[in-house]
C-alpha cells in the first residue's frame, strides 16, 4: 500500500436515495454531489441521444418522462430482465442503471479528495439474496471498481452509531425502514466485536408502501369526487399514478412537521381523455391511519426476531433508527411503546449507511487508493513482509514477518519490536529457518500503536528493515460478514443439506458427499443430475428459494453411472456473493463446475394467481376448522396471513398493470404464506405430532441413557428440556429444530450398540421391493448377511449404507423440489 | 474407526476446537487471537500452519476452515454442540 494518508470509501446504494461517505482513519465525510447535497437519488435518465443523467437532475424527469426515467430499480436487482429507454431505443439492466449511480458517486469523491477510488464497501440490505448481492458487485464492477466488499446495511448503521464504543457490551435494535426494504437486526458487542445475533425483515416493505398506500386513498377519493373508477390495475391510470406518487410523497413528508398538507399536481391528471383536478388536503391523522398498519407490520418484525432469539424488549439498549421514513413522529412513537427502549437519536438516519460502511472499510485495511509501485528499498535496508491486523479487538494480536531476497547482505537472525510511546518493548526473537518470525505484540487500548522493528545479525550488528515500522489501531471490529440465510442444496426427499448456516462467516468453502437417485444413461433424452441450490431457513427444501442449479447432462457425463453413485459437492461462496458449484464423480473421475440461472426467478401474473388461489383455498379449510374448535388463538394467526393474502391481491393487480416490481413482491409474500399455512396445517395435526415428538424424546433417552457419554446425557437434558418449552409454547418449527439435536444424539449413541448395523440391515432388507436396482440390492443384502453371521460390524454397515443408497426417494416429493437428482 | 457414522467422522475431522489446535474450554480472546495467527500464518505461507491433528487423521487447514472454524465458536449454542464432539476419544 502507499504511504501517506489513507481513504477509505463506503457507498450507501440505496432503493430512494444513495450517499458515499470517506473516512481516512480519522474523520469521516461524506462527499458532496455535483449539487451540492449528500444523497443522491437513485434515478437514472437517458435521453433520445443516448446521454446518461443521474441523480437530482434526473428525478426531475420522472414524472413528466417516465419511458425515459427509471427509480427503484434496487428492487429488481438480480432479476433477469432490462429495464426499456424508448426515446434512445436501449434497455439496461438493473446492474448497469446501479453502475451509473456508482459511477457517479465515485466521481463525487474525485471531486472531494482528487483520488478516483478503486477498492470501497458497499452496504446492502441484510435480507439480500445471493443473485442480488452477486448483481450489486457486478454493478460496482461495471463502475470501474477494482474490488468492493459488501456489508450488511444494519451492522454498518450500528458500526457508525458508534454502537460498540458507547457500550462495550449490550444488545442494539437496528430498525431501518427503507424506500423499499426493511431490516431488523440484533446486534450484540462483546469483547469489541460486533456480532449480529439473527436479523429478520422484509424485502418488500418500506417507505414507498407508505406512498402507495396513500395513493390508493387519493385515488380513492378522486373516484367518488368525480364519479370514474380510478384503479391501479388499469394501465391507464398507471401514468396518472405516476405523477400522483411524487405529490403524495411531498405531502407525507411535509407531514413529519405540519399537521396539515394538500395533494396536487401542477397540471390536472388525463384518464382516458378526460381531465380530473387534484387538489386535495389531508391530515396528519389520516396519513397516521393508513401508514399504522404498515409500522405494525414492521414491529412485529422487531417482536418475532427478539422473541425468536429469547430476548425480552426491555433488554434492548438501544434502538438505531435508519432510513428517511423514520423520521416520521408515527414510527417513533409506535417503537417506543411497543418495544419499550430508548431510541439512538442525533444520528442522521439518511446517512449513517454509507459513513458505517466507510468506517468497515477502514476495519478491513480496504484503501481505495490506487495501489502504486512498490517503493525503492532504502539503501540498505532489508525487505520484510509484515502481516498484521490494521484494526483489532485484541490487545495482544500476533504479528508475522517473512524476510525478502537480501541480495549478499547480512541477514536478520533476530528481531525485537518496540512500542513508539516507549510503554513497551518485545523479547528478542530469533528469526527461523523459513526466514520467518512471529510475535505477539502488546497495543495501547483504543488508541493507536506504532511498533519499530529493530533486527539484528547474528554477530550482533544491527540491520536496517525496510518497512522499519508498523501501526495497529485498537478498537472494535466487525467479525467477517455473516452470511444472511441459510444455503444448501436440495435434497430428493425434499430435505435441505445445509453447507453455509445463517450468520456463518464469509468466505467460505464447504464439501459434503451425496448420492445420485436415479440411473445416469447417456443417450437417453433429458438423462442428468440436477443439483438445485436453495437459500432459506426451512427444512422442507420447496419452501426455499432457489438460487442456482448445476445440471450435468448424461453426453457430458459420458458413461452409464447407476443410482446411488457417490457425487462430491462442493460450494464456495465469497462476500460478493459469488457462489461456485463444483461437482466431482470419482466412480469416473470427472468434475463438473457450471452453475446456472443465479437470478430471481420469473413472477408471471397467471402464476402467482394460481399460487394465491390455492393458498386461499386452504386458508379457508383452516378458518373453518379454527372456528369450529374455538381456537382464538389459531384465529388470531389466520388473521395475519388473511392481510397478507389482500396485499397480495391488491399487488397482483398492480402486477397486471404491468408493475414488475409488484410482481416480484406477490411472489415473495406468496411464498412466505405457504410457510405459514404449511405451519398451521401442521398445528392442525398438533397432538399427532405431541405423541410422536413424546415418543421420540423416550426413545433418544433410552439409547442415551445406555450408550452415552456424561457430556452427551447433559446436552440431551438441555436439548429435551427446549423441545418440552416448544412444546408449551405451540411453536412447531423450534420444536423441530431442537429435535434435530436429540436425534444426533439419539443416532450417535444407537450406532455405538453393537447390534446396531445388523438391526438396520433387517430393517432395510424389508423394503428391498423399492430398490431401484434389484439385483444390485440382493447382492447388497447377501454380503451383510454374510458380515453379520462373521461379526463383522464394518461389513455390515458398508452393505446397509449401500443398501439405503438404492431405496428410492417419495417420488411426490421430488417434484416440489425443483427436481434434485441426490440424496 | 469401527462404529463412527461419516457424519461423526466429519464432525470430528472438522470440529472447530480442533481445527484451531484449542482446548474445549479455550476462551472467547483466545480462539480470536488463534484464529488471527493461524490465517496469518497461511497468508504467509508457513508449513506447518496447513496441517493439523485430529483423533481421526490429520486434516488440511485452510484459511476458509480457520474462518469457519472461529465463527462456529463465536456462537454460545453452536459452541455448546462443538464442545461435545471435541471430547470424542479416539478410537
Amino acid at each position: 500500500m502507499p504511504g501517506g494518508t489513507p481513504l477509505y470509501v463506503g457507498i450507501d446504494l440505496g432503493t430512494t436515495n444513495s450517499a458515499v461517505a470517506t473516512f481516512d482513519g480519522e474523520v469521516c465525510a461524506l462527499a458532496r454531489n455535483s449539487s451540492g447535497g449528500s444523497l443522491t437519488p437513485s434515478v437514472v435518465r437517458i435521453d433520445s441521444r443516448g446521454n446518461v443523467t443521474v441523480g437530482a437532475r434526473a428525478r426531475r424527469f420522472l414524472e413528466t418522462d417516465p419511458a425515459n426515467t427509471r427509480a427503484e430499480f434496487k428492487r429488481l436487482m438480480g432479476t433477469a430482465g432490462a429495464l426499456s429507454f424508448a426515446a434512445s431505443a436501449t434497455a439496461r439492466t438493473p446492474e448497469e442503471l446501479s453502475a451509473e449511480i456508482l459511477r457517479s458517486l465515485r466521481s463525487d469523491v474525485r471531486e472531494a479528495t482528487g483520488i478516483d477510488p478503486e477498492r470501497a464497501v458497499i452496504a446492502v440490505p441484510a435480507m439480500f439474496e445471493l443473485p442480488q448481492s452477486r448483481a450489486t458487485a457486478e454493478a460496482a464492477r461495471l463502475a470501474g471498481f477494482e474490488s468492493v466488499e459488501l456489508i450488511q446495511e444494519p451492522v454498518a448503521s450500528a458500526l457508525a452509531a458508534g454502537c460498540p464504543t458507547v457500550n462495550p457490551a449490550g444488545a442494539w435494535l437496528v430498525y431501518d425502514l427503507g424506500g423499499g426494504t426493511f431490516d431488523a437486526s440484533l446486534l450484540e458487542a462483546r469483547d469489541g466485536l460486533l456480532r449480529v445475533v439473527a436479523h429478520d425483515g422484509d424485502n418488500f416493505l418500506g417507505g414507498r408502501d407508505f406512498d402507495t398506500a396513500l395513493l390508493d386513498w387519493v385515488l380513492g377519493e378522486l373516484s367518488r369526487r368525480n364519479g370514474v373508477t380510478l384503479e391501479r390495475k388499469d394501465p391507464a391510470v398507471a401514468a396518472a399514478a405516476r405523477s400522483l406518487k411524487l405529490a403524495v410523497e411531498d405531502a407525507r413528508i411535509d407531514l413529519t412537521r405540519v399537521e396539515r398538507a394538500t395533494i396536487a399536481t401542477s397540471s390536472p391528471l388525463v384518464v382516458s381523455g378526460r381531465e380530473i383536478e387534484v387538489d386535495i388536503a389531508i391530515d396528519r391523522a389520516t396519513v397516521e391511519a393508513l401508514c399504522a398498519p404498515i409500522v405494525r407490520r414492521s414491529i412485529e418484525v422487531c417482536t418475532r426476531l427478539l422473541s425468536d432469539n429469547g430476548f425480552e424488549p426491555g433488554r434492548i439498549e438501544r434502538v438505531v433508527l435508519v432510513g428517511g421514513p423514520t423520521v416520521m413522529p408515527l414510527v417513533r412513537q409506535m417503537l417506543r411503546e411497543h418495544l419499550a427502549a430508548s431510541l439512538a437519536d442525533g444520528e442522521d438516519p439518511m446517512t449513517l449507511v454509507a459513513r458505517g460502511a466507510a468506517l468497515f472499510a477502514a476495519t478491513f485495511g480496504l484503501d481505495a487508493r490506487p495501489k502504486t509501485e512498490p517503493v525503492p528499498p532504502a539503501a540498505g535496508a532489508f525487505p520484510v513482509w509484515i502481516h498484521a491486523p490494521t484494526v483489532t479487538a485484541d490487545l495482544q494480536p500476533y504479528l508475522l514477518g517473512r524476510l525478502g531476497e537480501g541480495s549478499g547482505r547480512a541477514t536478520p537472525a533476530f528481531i525485537r519490536a518496540r512500542r513508539s510511546d516507549g510503554g513497551w518493548t518485545s523479547a528478542e526473537l530469533p528469526v527461523d529457518s523459513e526466514g520467518v518470525f512471529e510475535m505477539q505484540l502488546l497495543l495501547v487500548s483504543r488508541a493507536t500503536s506504532v511498533f519499530g522493528l529493530e533486527a539484528t545479525a547474528a554477530d550482533g550488528s544491527l540491520i536496517p528493515l525496510n518497512p522499519g515500522t508498523v501501526s495497529i489501531v485498537h478498537g472494535s471490529t466487525v467479525g467477517d460478514p455473516p452470511l444472511s440465510r441459510t444455503i444448501g442444496v436440495a435434497l430428493a426427499d425434499d430435505r435441505v443439506r445445509p453447507f453455509f448456516e445463517r450468520g456463518a462467516a464469509l468466505p467460505a468453502k464447504r464439501t459434503f458427499v451425496q448420492h445420485t437417485v436415479s440411473t445416469v444413461i447417456p443417450g437417453r433424452e433429458g438423462s442428468a443430475i440436477r443439483i438445485p441450490i436453495v437459500q432459506g431457513e426451512f427444512d422442507a427444501a420447496h419452501l426455499c428459494r432457489p438460487v442456482g442449479t448445476l445440471e450435468i447432462r448424461a453426453e457430458e457425463i459420458g458413461a452409464h453411472l447407476p443410482a446411488g453413485s457417490v457425487v462430491e459437492i462442493t460450494l464456495t461462496l465469497d462476500r460478493a456473493g459469488h457462489l461456485a458449484a463444483r461437482a466431482h464423480l470419482p466412480q469416473i473421475g470427472k468434475t463438473f463446475e457450471h452453475v446456472e440461472h443465479l437470478v430471481l426467478p420469473d413472477a408471471p401474473p397467471a402464476k402467482l394467481e394460481a399460487s394465491l388461489t390455492s393458498l386461499r383455498d386452504r386458508l379457508a379449510v383452516l378458518r373453518a376448522a379454527a372456528f369450529a374448535g374455538r381456537d382464538t388463538e389459531a384465529i388470531r394467526r389466520l388473521g395475519g396471513a388473511e392481510r397478507l393474502l389482500v396485499d397480495a391481491a391488491r399487488d397482483l393487480d398492480a402486477a397486471r398493470g404491468g408493475d414488475e416490481d409488484a410482481a416480484q413482491k406477490v411472489r415473495r409474500n406468496l411464498s412466505d404464506l405457504d410457510a405459514v399455512v404449511d405451519e398451521e396445517e401442521a398445528n392442525r395435526s398438533w397432538p399427532e405430532f405431541v405423541s410422536e415428538t413424546l415418543g421420540l424424546l423416550a426413545a433418544a433417552s433410552q439409547w442415551v441413557a445406555a450408550q452415552g457419554n456424561d457430556t452427551e446425557r447433559r446436552m440431551l437434558g438441555e436439548a429435551m428440556a427446549a423441545v418440552r418449552s416448544a412444546l408449551d409454547a405451540r411453536a412447531a418449527e423450534s420444536v423441530r429444530r431442537h429435535m434435530r439435536v436429540v436425534n444426533q444424539l439419539a443416532c450417535a449413541s444407537y450406532f455405538r450398540h453393537p447390534k446396531a448395523w445388523s438391526w438396520e440391515l433387517d430393517r432395510t432388507a424389508a423394503e428391498i421391493d423399492r430398490a431401484s436396482d434389484r439385483d444390485e440390492a440382493e447382492r447388497h443384502l447377501r454380503r451383510g448377511r454374510d458380515a453379520a453371521s462373521k461379526g463383522d460390524v464394518d461389513g455390515v454397515r458398508a452393505a446397509v449404507q449401500a443398501l439405503w443408497r438404492l431405496l428410492p426417494p417419495d417420488v411426490e416429493a421430488n417434484t416440489r423440489v425443483y427436481d434434485s437428482g441426490l440424496r | 474407526m469401527s462404529v463412527v457414522s461419516p457424519g461423526a467422522y466429519a464432525r470430528v475431522l472438522t470440529n472447530p476446537f480442533i481445527v484451531l489446535g484449542l482446548p474445549p474450554n479455550a476462551s472467547p480472546a483466545e480462539i480470536e487471537r488463534q484464529g488471527q495467527r493461524l490465517l496469518l500464518q497461511l497468508g504467509a505461507g508457513r508449513d506447518g500452519a496447513a496441517t493439523y491433528v485430529s483423533p481421526v487423521g490429520p486434516g488440511t487447514r485452510t484459511p476458509d476452515l480457520v474462518r469457519w472454524a472461529v465463527d462456529q465458536l463465536r456462537d454460545p449454542r453452536r459452541r455448546l454442540f462443538h464442545e461435545l464432539w471435541a471430547g470424542v476419544p479416539p478410537r
